[in-house]
């Protein structure tokens, strides 16, 4: 006889408790394995869709508008929607020569959502990109334009599902010809935005120059370098100290009340250009009317939003000088300002009462333009227009212009401001491998059903050897290390069980995969997951249930297992009712039913505290505004419809959505800005450069504390304090004044709140053509809240798997002591007890079971309720309903086994 | 094998109060005698064979197996002493239900190199049992056990034999029959028995008796 042989009897014997211990060994490893392999699906199906969206793409240069290029990887890219809220990507590509007049071509998702088919025709709505910033004096608000497309099919390029954002989501990419879009957008040939380079790339000098939209005129030899964006960018001024600053500005009005000039321009330069005394002003001697006492100075000022003020200023004395010296040249370029034939053709972004337009200044116009008719002081100027500003600066007679501009791209290469330059792979890679780890998360997430797992199979092999007692006595007295080779045999149970976990494990990863992808898709909104698996997580997934489940052999092992409690009710209380014996019963093998008590408990905690919890409790959600709107375009209000006082306009810089629907890393977040006090009504509620955080987009989506700095292309933003559960989980909140010297190209608003019904209706119409999404603060929480509600749902499913686990244990224990007691069953039968005694008694027994692990659990939870936002109703109400469930399936399972086999 | 008790006593506790079940008992058994231990329930016939079997050291005293004193013993030596010397069948005839009635019988051989399959047969067959060697314990009849039972004790070849009520859920008829079994080992195989019971007709068969009274009171027949 030989040990094996009698493993191999036992093995037949046992089959059955044998099943079951290794059931649970498996499910103990299934369960760690599935949620490993969930891991490395999800972040393996990123990776593919990071290969398959940004393709052969190393590097991505973003300019900030467009500007004329020549090079083969030159995009022109602009941002459009189609009706209803479908927000598309529109990409022209320079050097295509397949696309051609208004045709389209999609990506497959585009092309589902809007059933597009072969001849369609259809319209994206898009906005205009103006020259010069929407909100400057200068600058004009850009214009919605519909553009009409006719659908040719899949676009086939391996570029096709192209998405610098997150590989999580599919983009909307619609690739169109480059002379059709560019033409709908107002912008010239062959300009493009965006460079999709392969490898390292770097602007010509060409494109910088192109970008820096400085160009030079010439006046009387000097050359005069001017920006099409009317004022010159700031840190120019430093190259050149010798050269001569100008600043020009167009003006209202001149009047002393008597005589009035209205709409002409302005300068004052410095040094020996045309010196002016402080409080002095000169009139061009072109001018006819004189203002011999002086006269206001009327201008006009443009604030956030074009928000448009008129300013006033003195001039003591007004005097006439000539100016012939001076010229156009001085002026820099306003497109539909300076560049029009008549004056009457004025088409600014300010308002021009064009019945103010006299003959003489039509005269005026004909003969010398734009050039201005009245000179200032060139301090008190540029301290009224725009401190630190200049619209110009003149070198000196003869210099060499070549040098200028070599010295001006040289200074702007390496001007992060001027266009970003992003390895974008790497970028995206590094989001992804630091961003939500679904493994350890799940695993977190049935840590405690593995726990029962384990819980319940020591309760078996306890159960198992108990039952065996009388053997293993025999056996001991063959055997000197009858524990070493029980041991054995039963690791040598479980170890197949654990290997079988590991493939149910990868089942239950497809089959979690398969829910995440049609019911739970809100958790992670990706259409396709991939199975991945990495031969660690089933390294890991072995250790993680192999090691407890040793730790638990060897302690029921050291432990009798054939101890039992003894107890006794007092002598007064005879055991001569049913109930009584059945509680008698239990209190007895208490010992045994310990482990089943304690899954109960956690099936009940996980199944109502989870339930509980999910009614959420509201945070801040919008510091007390109504509702919330968004736009897919940026809205920029005209200066004669600014915003009213009832619509709080948001800026948003877009880039890593930091809510909790992202899986990725928000390395660097999307920002809100806006005007602070108005949201808050606190005066302090942040200081410059420093932004407010959701507490959950802090620690989970963004992995930073209190304190960290984030680094945008214009300067850092330091995160100081937290919000709960705000409407600006999506990014980091600023204030406006940090926002628009972070980021002076994002321009207009693109998410408002809202503070009264009547406001949000009128204000609905106005931004419906921008693409319109609109809410109240609760909807909107709502939805924010429905992805941690996702997460949620999955706990509260592996909570009810808990109790699941529980009460089936609790089951399988009973219907074991009714097969071990059956020879009892027939002699207390025999001795003349009735089925529902029998019934009664056995009821009672396993009625305290489960009420010992339903009424602690209550208990626990009561209590955890006073701690944690526990809906204390749900958690009875739950509670109650477990419970009855619970009794009834005992009390059926009972008289059904007692009735067919006593 | 010759057996010798010396000055065993043996107590336990009971409802807070110790019971002396001997008291410097001494016993001889001569090597190749059988030996009856006899006496009521609870008079200690257990206990003495379980002292003997070397489960259950006694309070004082020695149990010595030719020279050899079996507490002296480290428990290890103890143990295969007696697997090697010392066969026991209890009044239960407590077999594996999980193996057959031969596999039961090479239990006792358990972990050795050979499966002793031909001499654990040759045993049931010596008891009539050859034709259910594959039977399992549940389909083996009372005195089938009990026979599968003291082969299983008897495939180690030992100089002593103990049976606890080895006829305790047998009838008379069959009781009779198993008696005679054991006086034809003993007769055969010159084992020493010592054989505790308390059926009468067991004296009709080994008239050398020991007669336990409850308490400690010990008296020869």
């Amino acid at each position: 006889m030989t040990f094996f042989h009698l493993f191999r009897r036992d093995l037949v014997f046992y089959r059955r408790p044998f099943a079951i211990l290794a059931a649970m060994a498996c499910l103990c490893c299934a369960i760690p394995t599935a949620a490993l392999l969930i891991g490395d699906s999800v972040r393996g199906t990123l990776y593919d869709n990071l290969e398959c969206q940004v393709a052969s793409i190393q590097r991505l240069i973003r300019l900030p508008y467009p500007v004329k290029a020549d090079t083969p990887d030159g995009v022109l890219h602009t941002k459009g929607f189609a009706t209803p809220g479908i927000k598309i990507e529109l990409y022209a590509l320079q050097k295509d020569t397949e696309i051609r007049g208004n045709d389209a071509w999609a990506n497959p998702a585009l092309a589902k959502r809007l059933n597009l088919k072969d001849g369609d025709f259809f319209t994206v709505r898009t906005l205009t990109i103006p020259a010069i910033p929407s909100e400057e004096l200068m600058g004009r608000p850009p214009e919605l334009k519909q553009i009409r497309f006719r659908y040719r099919g899949i676009w086939h390029d391996a570029r096709q599902n192209v998405n610098f954002e997150n590989p999580q989501l599919n983009a909307n990419n619609l690739f169109v010809n480059h002379d059709y879009l560019a033409q709908a957008l107002g912008i010239e040939e062959n300009a493009i935005n965006e460079i999709w380079a392969q490898d390292e790339y770097e602007l010509s000098d060409e494109m910088i120059w192109n970008l820096s939209r400085l160009s030079f005129s010439d006046w009387d030899g000097r050359p005069v370098l001017k920006s099409s964006a009317w004022f010159l960018p700031e840190r120019i001024r430093g190259l050149f100290p010798n050269a001569t600053g100008g600043i020009t500005t167009f003006a209202e009005s001149l009047s002393d009340g008597n005589h009035q000039i209205d709409y002409f321009f302005v300068s004052a330069f410095e040094n020996d250009i045309f010196p002016i005394e402080k409080d002095f002003a000169v009139l061009s001697d072109n001018v006819s009317t004189v203002f011999p006492h002086g006269g206001k100075l009327s201008f006009f000022s443009m604030g956030a939003y074009r928000k448009l003020t008129h300013e006033t200023v003195s001039l003591q004395h007004i005097r006439k000088v000539s100016d012939t010296h001076l010229g156009q040249a001085l002026n820099p370029e306003a497109a539909g300002l300076t560049d029009v034939e008549s004056c009457t053709d004025w088409d600014a972004g300010i308002p021009i009462d064009f019945d103010k337009v006299r003959q003489e200044d039509k005269d005026y116009w004909d003969k010398y333009k734009s050039k201005p008719k009245l000179y200032l002081n060139f301090q008190q100027a540029q301290q009224w227009f725009s401190p630190g500003k200049y619209t110009v600066l003149i070198f000196e007679k003869g210099s060499d212009v070549s040098d200028i501009r070599k010295k001006i791209i040289d200074e702007l290469r390496h001007d992060t401001t001027l266009y970003r330059s992003d390895d974008i792979k790497t970028i995206l890679a590094n989001n992804i491998r630091n961003g939500v780890q679904f493994a350890p998360l799940f695993l977190g997430l049935s840590m405690f059903l593995i726990f029962s797992a384990l819980l319940a199979l020591s309760m078996m092999v306890k159960l198992h050897l108990f039952d065996r007692r009388k053997e293993l006595a025999i056996l001991s007295e063959y055997m000197d290390e009858i524990h070493r080779f029980l041991f054995m045999e039963i690791i040598a149970i479980l170890l197949p069980g654990i290997i079988i976990g590991s493939i149910v494990g990868t089942v239950l990863c497809q089959l979690q995969l398969w829910m995440l992808e049609r019911f739970w898709n809100g958790v992670i909104l990706m259409e396709q997951l991939h199975f991945h698996w990495n031969m660690t997580s089933y390294l890991l997934g072995i250790g993680l249930s192999f090691l407890p489940i040793l730790v638990i052999i060897l302690h029921v092992l050291r432990h009798d297992s054939s101890k039992t409690v003894k107890f006794c009710f007092c002598e007064s209380r005879k055991i001569n009712m049913p109930i009584r014996l059945g509680a008698l019963s239990f209190l007895r093998r208490l010992r045994h039913y310990r482990a089943c008590i304690i899954i109960l408990v956690l099936g009940f905690l996980g199944t109502l505290g989870v339930g509980a919890f999910g009614i959420k409790a509201r945070g801040e959600d919008a510091f007390g505004w109504q509702f919330v709107m968004e736009t897919i375009l940026p809205f920029v209000p005209s200066t004669d419809h600014p915003f009213p006082d009832e619509v709080l306009p948001v800026r948003v810089f877009t880039n890593d959505s930091a809510d909790c629907s992202n899986v990725l890393q928000a390395s660097v977040p999307t920002v809100y800005g806006c005007d602070l006090s108005r949201l808050t009504h606190d005066g302090d509620f942040l200081k410059k450069s420093s932004a407010a955080v959701d507490t959950g987009s802090l620690y989970w989506i963004m992995k930073k504390r209190l304190g960290d700095s984030i680094a945008y292309p214009n300067g850092n933003i330091t995160l100081s304090r937290t919000m709960k559960a705000s409407v600006f989980q999506r990014g980091i909140l600023v204030g406006d004044d940090t926002f628009q010297s972070l980021f002076p190209d994002v321009q207009g608003a693109r998410f408002f709140l809202i503070k009264d019904k009547q406001t949000a209706e009128k204000f609905r119409q106005l931004l419906e053509p921008y693409g319109l999404s609109t809410w109240t603060v609760d909807e909107f929480m709502s939805e924010a809240e429905r992805f941690q509600n996702h997460y949620l749902a999955i706990f509260l499913q592996l909570g009810v798997l808990g109790f699941l686990l529980g009460f089936f244990s609790l089951l399988l224990l009973m219907l074991r002591n009714l097969h071990a007691e059956r020879k009892t069953i027939q002699f207390l039968l025999d001795m003349g007890l009735s089925q529902s005694e029998l019934y009664r008694q056995y009821m009672a027994e396993n009625m305290l079971l489960f009420m010992s692990g339903a009424v602690p659990s209550l208990i626990l939870l009561v209590i955890l309720s006073f701690f944690a936002d526990l809906h204390v109703p749900t958690l009875l109400f739950g509670w109650l309903g477990l419970t009855a469930i619970g009794l009834l399936l005992i009390s059926a399972m009972l008289s059904a086994k007692l009735k067919h086999n006593p | 094998m010759k057996l010798v008790l010396n000055h065993i006593s043996k107590s336990f506790q009971s409802a807070g109060e110790t019971v002396a079940l001997f008291h410097h008992f001494d016993f001889t058994c001569p090597s190749g005698s059988a030996r009856l231990l006899t006496g009521p329930s609870g008079s200690g016939k257990t206990t003495l064979l379980r002292i003997i079997y070397g489960l259950e050291p006694p309070d004082e005293g020695e149990v010595l197996f030719d020279d050899v004193s079996l507490y002296h013993l480290p428990e290890a030596e103890r143990r295969q002493f007696r697997r090697k010397t010392i066969g026991f069948a209890d009044q239960d005839s407590s077999l594996l239900p999980q193996l057959t009635a031969l596999e039961n019988v090479q239990l006792s051989m358990l972990g050795e190199k050979d499966d002793y399959r031909a001499q654990a047969l040759a045993w049931l067959t010596e008891f009539g049992l050859e034709k259910r060697s594959g039977f399992f314990p549940q389909q083996l009849s009372g005195g089938e056990r009990q026979r599968v039972a003291l082969a299983r004790a008897l495939l180690p070849n030992p100089k002593i034999l103990l049976l606890d009520e080895p006829t305790s859920a047998l009838d008379m008829e069959r009781s009779d029959a198993f008696f005679k079994l054991i006086q034809q080992i003993n007769h055969d195989h010159h084992i020493t028995i010592i054989l505790a019971t308390h059926n009468q007709r067991a004296m009709d068969f080994f008239p050398d008796s020991v007669n336990l009274a409850p308490n400690g009171g010990v008296g020869k027949i």
